[in-house]
């Protein structure tokens, strides 16, 4: 089943001769379930591509369809929502909140919406991930790894169609980042969870079903690997 | 490359130089205000007490000789000796050329020319101006610690406010200069950059604010000549001394460039990564209070805001301690003032209203001179003179005597405490005498219902006490003193310990009723009121109480008061005498509220504007930051209409704490004020002063909303998704 679909999707920045095209025309399809390595150079687009699938930029043209909602028609107040419910996004600098603590970082984007976390599946989570017994830390309070499981459990929490993660294991020693890769897959395994994983590291691209390389703004291949 | 880099960086970050300038300025303006302020009122002071006493510095009183003189001036500390002949005797005045040795120097003088320590006379006050007090006494004058308090608490908030201003600025480039450190530049050479560049943009802010500050004390003393010069005689002088210009300079500058060097300093302590990844800024917090009332009202929002003002607590400590000290003051003082009001109005203007118009003080003269000269007869538009003077005297009252009702109320001496002294079973009771002359005496018997009261010696009694266990002060009521009896008197002697010589004055009558004088007596005295005629023939051997004759004028209209008042001094030339108008004094009452609230208001928008001064530093500083701080809500799914909100919040948080503080505090403080001065709270709730704490408050909002706004607009144009891609996803 289609999870993620784009059409077309060119970003350029600038104007001029400072044009710059990120995006070129990229098509792409995704299916649900699928963990999928974005590779490629600096400046190759990769983290656009990511921009644009979270919903946090806007394309220049083209499409992208998240479970048949096409991004380009959200105003700024649904984008932020649909960030909220269907989105959950990774980043290299864990972008947690330095004045909530782990367990209401976790639940931040549940908190927008004003619900209440479904507690079963929040012990789940964080019991997988390991960091049960840093709710009550601040995030100044844990190490890079366990920054980045918070990260990873905040993103899990609102059980997102799409996991988005931009060099998740860029700040980490080899022994978080294998960690982190490995609750990756496995949340991609127990939950069927969809990622699209950013990374430089061609070793940790090895660990997802699918690897798509870009080069100049395009997708110059894209090598399925499920067995 | 460094003067290029600083003078880029001013180029393209306006709005953090200008708030940089404008905080020099606004804090060199008020630094050099109040320096001016202080500077003119000691100088005021030194120059009315000179004027009142003179300029000695101590004194020996009584004749000396010229050897002795010879002597004095030949100690190397005096500058000039000067034998006065004064209405107690010679005094010579001594001058000293090192005035902080004058507690030391005169008992050495005293010793040399072999007089007594206690002729010596210190010119105390004039000493304790330039801070210099007698060796014995331990508690230097209150007031003059509270001015120095005042001064130096209000110059120190003002330091804080250039301080955060840049810790705001420095703050806001440590991205920037991490990114310079990564490529080699020296902690030195940052620091030289940055301190540079600090006088550079401060240096003409903080000369042009010592002129506005001494401009603004110069209008300040002309205001106040305004307002008091009229009462007080003589105009107030604007005085300015180059050494404030130099204190208010230095300090600027010192507070500029350690404001400058500090955070400096700190960024050479953090890793050029650090500093390009913004981690110093994460990883400082270290703890967090709950935010449960804020989080229960507005959702996480609220708990966002929350939390975000308290990370940044000490940036804006200057404006919540400035905003709060500011409402509150000012919410003090016109409560203060509003109670002084209704306290005023009940035992003055409202309570003499209708008793006099004119009051006239004659000196060294008695009722039978002035009477007249001046009567109701020699004025045109006057009501009714009353001319009258007082006298004391003491009477002896058995238990019997008393009334029933204030037997019933027990025993007198206990409710009148030393007012009613007891011997042999018999009160000792104070009866002040009015004496009016006859005609107003006569008037006055009519008016009670005697009609024979002009022909017959005698005095009315009026009987009456104070019943203070039924009644306070403030609302008070009476019952009769005594029992009224026909054919009586009282026999009155004015000496309390020896009463030798007594006089037996009949009674014409008894009532309760006053003469409608401007008079206060003592509350439990048996007052007694009689005619001059009465008191010369029967009483002339005893005294009046002071040698003075007071005449009581009501006038036949507001609008004749001016022109009676011309009357009676016309009529009075020549006499030594003082004369207060009911208009007059009502005006100069109102005058000085007027300047009273001019200038605690003033005082408390000083302190407002220092405290907005502040909001605005942080709101438009820390915009970079504030960026970065959205980006991360808005990367989880914060809407903008949870980014205006959220702000919406620190601003109600910001604007309301001085608020929410200020009413519990000023509502204990009017029930304490109102139960201590016996003022109904009811009459306190019908004049309290909503309209001008509103406004006050509105301004508070209105300001930190508009800071608000101008920093919010920033935050929310701006593309959050760049920083986010450049700061966090890059």
């Amino acid at each position: 089943m289609e999870i993620l679909k784009c059409a077309g999707l060119t970003k350029v920045y600038g104007t001029g001769d400072n044009q710059v095209t990120a995006l070129d025309h990229v098509n792409l399809c995704i299916e649900k379930g699928e963990f999928v390595a974005v590779i490629g150079a600096s400046g190759s687009g990769k983290s656009t591509l990511l921009h644009l699938l979270g919903g946090v930029d806007q394309p220049t043209e083209g499409k992208v369809f998240v479970e048949d909602t096409d991004l380009s028609t959200l105003n700024p107040t649904s984008a932020a929502i649909f960030r909220r419910r269907k989105v959950g996004l990774i980043y290299q600098f864990y972008n947690l909140i330095p004045t909530l603590t782990v367990r209401r970082n976790i639940i931040m984007p549940m908190l927008l919406d004003k619900k209440k976390p479904d507690e079963e599946y929040f012990d789940q989570v964080v019991v997988s991930l390991g960091i049960q017994d840093k709710l009550n830390c601040l995030p100044s309070q844990l190490s890079g790894g366990q920054q980045q499981r918070t990260a990873i459990a905040r993103s899990l929490l609102y059980r997102p169609a799409l996991l988005l993660a931009d060099e998740p294991t860029g700040n980490l020693d080899q022994k978080n980042s294998r960690e982190i890769i490995e609750m990756l897959k496995l949340s991609n395994k127990n939950l069927k969870q969809t990622i699209v994983m950013v990374t430089h590291d061609e070793k940790l691209a090895l660990e997802a079903d699918r690897i798509i390389t870009f080069e100049d703004g395009r997708i110059i291949s894209d090598e399925n690997r499920r067995r | 490359m460094w003067k290029e880099y600083s003078i880029s960086y001013i180029k393209n970050n306006k709005i953090t130089s200008v708030s940089l300038m404008v905080a020099a300025l606004i804090s060199a303006m008020f630094l050099s205000l109040i320096t001016s302020v202080f500077y003119n009122m000691w100088i005021d002071n030194i120059n009315q007490i000179v004027a009142k006493e003179g300029d000695w510095q101590a004194k020996i009183i009584g004749s000396i000789s010229e050897k002795e003189i010879e002597s004095i001036q030949s100690n190397a500390n005096v500058k000039n000796v000067i034998t006065t002949q004064t209405e107690n005797g010679m005094e010579t005045l001594v001058y000293f050329y090192e005035i902080r040795s004058t507690y030391e120097d005169m008992p050495k003088i005293a010793r040399l020319i072999e007089v007594d320590a206690s002729v010596i006379q210190y010119h105390d006050m004039l000493l304790s101006e330039y801070f210099i007090f007698a060796p014995d006494n331990e508690h230097p004058p209150m007031l003059l610690a509270f001015y120095v308090f005042v001064m130096v608490a209000a110059c120190i908030s003002l330091i804080l406010i250039i301080r955060n201003a840049f810790l705001v600025s420095m703050q806001s480039r440590l991205h920037q200069l991490g990114i310079l450190q990564s490529i080699g530049a020296a902690p030195g050479q940052i620091k030289t950059c940055l301190l540079q560049e600090a006088l550079g943009l401060c240096l003409l802010p903080i000369i042009v604010g010592i002129g506005c500050g001494a401009g603004l004390c110069f209008g300040a003393i002309r205001l106040a000549n305004g307002i008091a010069g009229a009462y007080r005689g003589e105009n107030a002088e604007f005085n300015y001394h180059i050494g404030l210009f130099l204190i208010t300079f230095i300090v600027s500058m010192l507070t500029i460039l350690c404001s400058a060097w500090l955070p400096a300093r700190n960024l050479s302590k953090v890793s050029p990564l650090q500093a390009i990844k913004g981690e110093e800024e994460q990883n400082s917090v270290k703890k967090v209070k709950k935010f449960l009332l804020v989080s229960l009202l507005f959702g996480i929002e609220g708990e966002l805001a929350g939390k975000s003002l308290y990370v940044r607590r000490k940036a804006l400590r200057t404006a919540t301690l400035s905003l709060t000290l500011s409402f509150f003051a000012f919410s003090i003082f016109l409560c203060s003032i509003t109670l002084s009001g209704i306290s005023t109005k009940y035992t003055y203007f409202e309570r003499y209203k209708d008793a006099w118009d004119i009051m006239v003080t004659v000196k060294d003269q008695n009722i039978n001179d002035i009477e007249g000269t001046l009567d109701i007869d020699t004025l045109n538009k006057a009501k009714s003179c009353c001319v009258y003077q007082k006298a004391l005297a003491y009477t002896w009252l058995t238990e019997g005597m008393l009334s029933d009702e204030l037997q019933a109320l027990g025993s007198i001496s206990e409710a009148a405490g030393s007012d009613v002294s007891v011997k042999d079973s018999k009160y000792q009771v104070k009866v002040p005498i009015v004496i009016l002359d006859d005609t107003s005496f006569k008037n006055y018997c009519e008016s009670i219902g005697v009609n024979d009261g002009g022909s017959e010696w005698g005095m009315v009694t009026i009987n009456r006490i104070w019943d203070n266990i039924h009644s306070n002060f403030r609302y008070k009521k009476y019952i009769p003193f005594i029992k009224e009896q026909d054919n009586t008197g009282f026999s009155l002697f004015q000496n309390k310990d020896r009463n030798d010589y007594m006089v037996k004055i009949p009674v014409l009558a008894y009532t309760d009723e006053l003469p409608v004088l401007r008079e206060e007596y003592a509350n439990y005295a048996l007052v007694q009121v009689m005619s001059a005629s009465t008191w010369q023939n029967m009483l002339a051997n005893m005294s009046v109480e002071s040698q003075e004759t007071y005449i009581n004028v009501q006038t036949a209209t507001d609008a004749a008061i001016w022109s009676v008042q011309t009357e009676i001094e016309q009529l009075l030339s020549g006499k030594n005498y003082e004369i207060e108008n009911r208009a007059e004094e009502k005006q100069f009452n109102e005058e000085i509220k007027k300047g009273y609230i001019l200038i605690m208001g003033g005082l408390c928008g000083l302190l407002a504007i220092i405290g907005l001064a502040n909001v605005f530093s942080n709101t438009l500083g820390y915009i970079y930051q504030r960026k970065r701080e959205f980006s991360r809500y808005v990367s989880v799914g914060l809407s903008p209409r949870g980014i205006k909100k959220i702000l919406c919040i620190e601003a109600l948080i910001i604007g309301g704490k001085p608020i929410v503080i200020t009413v519990p505090l000023t509502i204990v403080f009017v029930i304490f004020a109102a139960a201590a001065s016996y003022i109904n709270p009811m009459e306190f709730l019908e004049s309290m002063p909503i309209v001008p704490l509103f406004i006050f408050a509105c301004m508070i909002m209105g300001c930190v909303a508009l800071a608000y706004y101008i920093g919010g607009r920033k935050i929310y144009r701006n593309n959050i998704i760049e920083t986010l891609k450049n700061d966090i996803l890059s």
